[in-house]
């Protein structure tokens, strides 16, 4: 299948960096330099603060009505903006490369290891950005059919719980430093108090991701859309030689899949003038896709002969009725192709590249349904479909044939949403037209052809609006059989639920989102171990070697109250009483301590200890 | 007589640029006609009648676009029963036989005509007609 760098591959990497081979790589160094881990800690700083950019940005260049649904983690974006924005103005104090790289690798482990996260997340948001265009009058144009779906509530809760998560582990690894005892750290005061503090700001920008969350959780399948999301560069073309085996004819009409539907993104808006918007591209669109989902009926009925010889009876019975769906969709394809014969449009012969490309996808199905290796549309009567053995020796090849299907039913979805909205424009410019013999009697054109009367207009989209709905109803059949049997492709079903989701402006009508797996895969951060999440004195209980369990709750349950005890106080003080700048928080480290382990619970309270100083951009914009 | 017959004795018997073109049109309806009634999935031809369907289509609207098309007539087979072949194949035979005779007058045409439009439209027809026959006795590649 395709093997295009997705986002996970970077999110993956960012954690990685994150998770030191071993404990004494994640202790404090001695080489490990204030000044040096700061300057990177504001690269990362910087960087992140372009993800919350992008997120505000796409929300704001929703239509309105969609806006509401998306208040919770709208909310959380902008709050994580400011907190990042202030946890910047914390490192950017010593004027000096503000941000910008190092013309020599930093020398202590903790900056490499941060510049190494920057690396990792700053690719990962370019990877996200090649889905986008900067707008002809302003915010983002949609450039690939992913544009939608990063733009989704779906993504957009899982990317900001994925930043929030990252800023707390961050700020975790650098406090630990900021505070340490020994080494260069110790040597630096004002140093370590504003990296100290721009650590709390971290924690806050986390706090205000889990107050989302827990309002509106994202769940494991919108963990997986985001680090599905590829990169927008499409797979070559190619045509099967006919010395491919299963596995190569499956990736193969995944590539040509994603690659029609890729061309037919973005149709109707150049429908009004494009040549490619001809009868014979709309001809060529309805034939192809007639066969390939004839030949997705093909495949499913010998794959459902081969779970139920292989005793998995319910997967078979589904896949069965994948097969009649997909016949369905079929039957559907070829009134619209013949529907298509009864009319024309102003513009000759050309086919337009997108609707080329649906033979390419006949083409490879074909391949993949008979047993004839050089199979074609003219090959005429007697070809044999490949027995359900030789189609699939077991489940991994079930999973593989069945997301190839899976593929190349969603396109045929996407093709007939694509040619109704074609047509639409078309009709409404004078470009649909029919031979003038169909006509009624008083239709007096001295033309062979004429424009097409709108009912003739209507009679086809309705057939369109068909076609599209049975290769949609295939499209999920075997969606249902994709998931069952965790097929790679289960993420487009998990895409389509995030596009129709932005499209309706709900987050709560998200019925696709299994929220069982959600609950079962919030934040790893949910369940910290002990000694992450030890406070103050159960910490130097644990250092200086208890191990008696009483003991330990004991020293856990003071942390609490005294955390209890602060939160409670500065949340009296009110919010018209200024709090001491974060540095001063800072200064000592009994003090650091209490209020970081308080920052870092996640509680949205704990924010009220600090001070909330007006929002600050960065100085310059940095070049992570 | 059967619709293939009728069609290829009116290309065969026609003359000049319009009545080619108009023959060739009807001959092209008249194939859209028997390709129909063998477009059923369970049909051993399935897949090359439905292909045949767009390209016919394509071959006719090519000739309603020569500038020497006449002005319409009403469609000879309107409100007739199709006859065809006893089986795919047949038919199949029958009509890659008339795509190789309208292929032929439209490239005659071709070569009389005046008309830059008439050419380019027999041009693209014949192309068609060619596609058909190929297509049919399962030459195409």
């Amino acid at each position: 299948m395709t093997s295009r760098a997705k986002f996970g591959d970077f999110l993956d990497a960012a954690w990685r960096h994150l998770d030191p081979v071993s404990a004494a790589e994640s202790a404090p160094k001695a080489s490990d330099d204030v000044a040096e881990v700061s300057r990177s800690l504001l690269r990362l700083v910087a960087v992140m603060n372009r993800y919350e950019g992008d997120i505000t940005a796409a929300v704001e260049s929703m239509p309105t009505r969609r806006r509401p649904a998306l208040n919770t983690w709208t909310r959380a974006a902008v709050e994580a903006r400011d907190a990042l924005a202030t946890s910047a103005s914390f490192l950017q104090y010593d004027g000096g490369s503000g941000g910008r790289w190092p013309s020599t690798t930093p020398l202590s482990p903790l900056a490499r290891r941060l510049d190494a996260i920057t690396v990792s997340l700053g690719t990962g948001r370019d990877l996200l950005q090649t889905h986008f265009a900067p707008g002809r009058m302003s915010g983002q144009e949609h450039r690939s059919e992913w544009s939608s779906v990063i733009a989704s509530p779906q993504v957009t809760r899982a990317l900001l719980t994925e930043i929030g998560a990252l800023g707390r582990e961050v700020a975790r690894q650098v406090a630990d430093f900021a505070l340490s005892p020994w080494g260069r750290a110790a040597h630096n005061g004002d140093g370590r108090r504003r990296l100290n503090a721009a650590c709390q700001w971290l924690w806050v920008l986390h706090a205000s991701t889990q107050a989302a969350q827990q309002h509106e959780p994202a769940s494991a399948a919108d963990h997986e859309l985001l680090c599905a999301v590829p990169l927008n560069v499409l797979p070559l073309r190619r045509v099967p030689d006919g010395s491919e085996r299963v596995d190569q004819l499956c990736d193969g009409v995944i590539d040509c899949a994603e690659r029609v539907r890729h061309g037919a993104w973005g149709l109707a808006g150049r429908a009004a003038w494009s040549p490619g918007m001809s009868l014979a591209s709309l001809r060529q669109v309805a034939t192809s896709s007639t066969a390939t989902s004839h030949h997705c009926q093909v495949i499913l009925k010998a794959l459902a002969i081969r779970t139920d010889e292989a005793g998995q009876e319910s997967i078979a019975v589904d896949i069965s009725a994948a097969a009649a769906a997909a016949g369905h969709a079929r039957d559907r394809w070829l009134r619209v192709g013949q529907t298509l014969r009864r009319f024309m449009t102003d513009t000759s012969a050309y086919v337009s590249r997108a609707a080329a490309e649906t033979g390419d996808l006949a083409l490879w199905t074909g391949r993949l349904a008979y047993a004839d290796p050089r199979w074609r549309p003219a090959h005429g009567p007697g070809h044999l479909a490949r027995t359900p053995g030789e189609l699939a020796g077991d489940l991994h090849h079930v999973r593989q044939v069945i997301a190839a299907v899976h593929h190349a039913c969603e396109t045929l979805a996407v093709l007939a949403q694509a040619d109704q909205e074609q047509i639409r424009a078309g009709a409404d410019v004078g470009r649909i037209l029919v031979p003038t013999q169909t006509l009624p009697d008083d239709f007096d054109v001295p033309h062979p052809f004429a424009r097409a009367p709108a009912d003739r207009v209507d009679y086809l989209l309705d057939h369109y609006r068909q076609a599209g709905h049975a290769s949609r109803q295939a499209s999920s059949a075997v969606g249902r059989t994709a998931a069952a049997t965790r097929a790679s492709s289960r993420i487009l079903t998990a895409a389509r639920a995030a596009i129709t989701t932005g499209h309706e402006g709900s987050v709560a009508r998200s019925s696709d989102v299994d929220r069982a797996v959600a609950e079962a895969a919030l934040e790893p951060d949910s369940t910290p171990s002990a000694g992450e999440s030890a406070g103050p004195v159960e910490r130097t209980l644990v250092n200086l070697g208890v191990t008696r369990p009483e003991l330990l709750r004991q020293g856990a349950q003071i942390d609490q109250a005294g955390e209890r005890l602060i939160l409670h106080a500065a949340e009296d003080l009110g919010p018209e009483h200024r709090r001491p700048d974060a540095t001063v928080l800072s200064r000592s480290r009994g003090t650091a301590t209490l209020v970081n382990h308080a920052l870092q619970s996640g509680d949205p309270r704990a924010v009220s200890l600090l001070c909330i100083q007006p929002r600050r951009q960065p100085q310059r914009e940095l070049e992570p | 007589m059967t619709l293939i017959d009728r069609a290829r004795d009116e290309l065969e018997a026609t003359e000049g640029v319009p009545g080619v073109l108009d023959a060739a049109g009807a001959a092209f309806e008249d194939m859209l006609t028997i390709i129909e009634c063998w477009e059923d999935p369970a049909a051993r031809m399935f897949i090359t009648y439905v292909t045949a369907g767009m390209i016919a289509a394509n071959g006719r609207d090519a000739v309603l676009r020569a500038p020497s098309f006449p002005v319409p007539r009403p469609s000879a087979a309107a409100g007739e029963e199709p006859s065809h072949g006893e089986t795919a194949e047949d038919d199949a035979r029958e009509l890659a036989a008339l795509s190789t005779v309208i292929a032929d007058r439209l490239s005659d045409t071709t070569r009389i005509t005046t008309e830059l439009g008439d050419r380019i439209a027999c041009e693209q027809a014949a192309r068609s007609a060619r596609n058909l026959h190929a297509l049919f006795m399962g030459t195409d590649q």
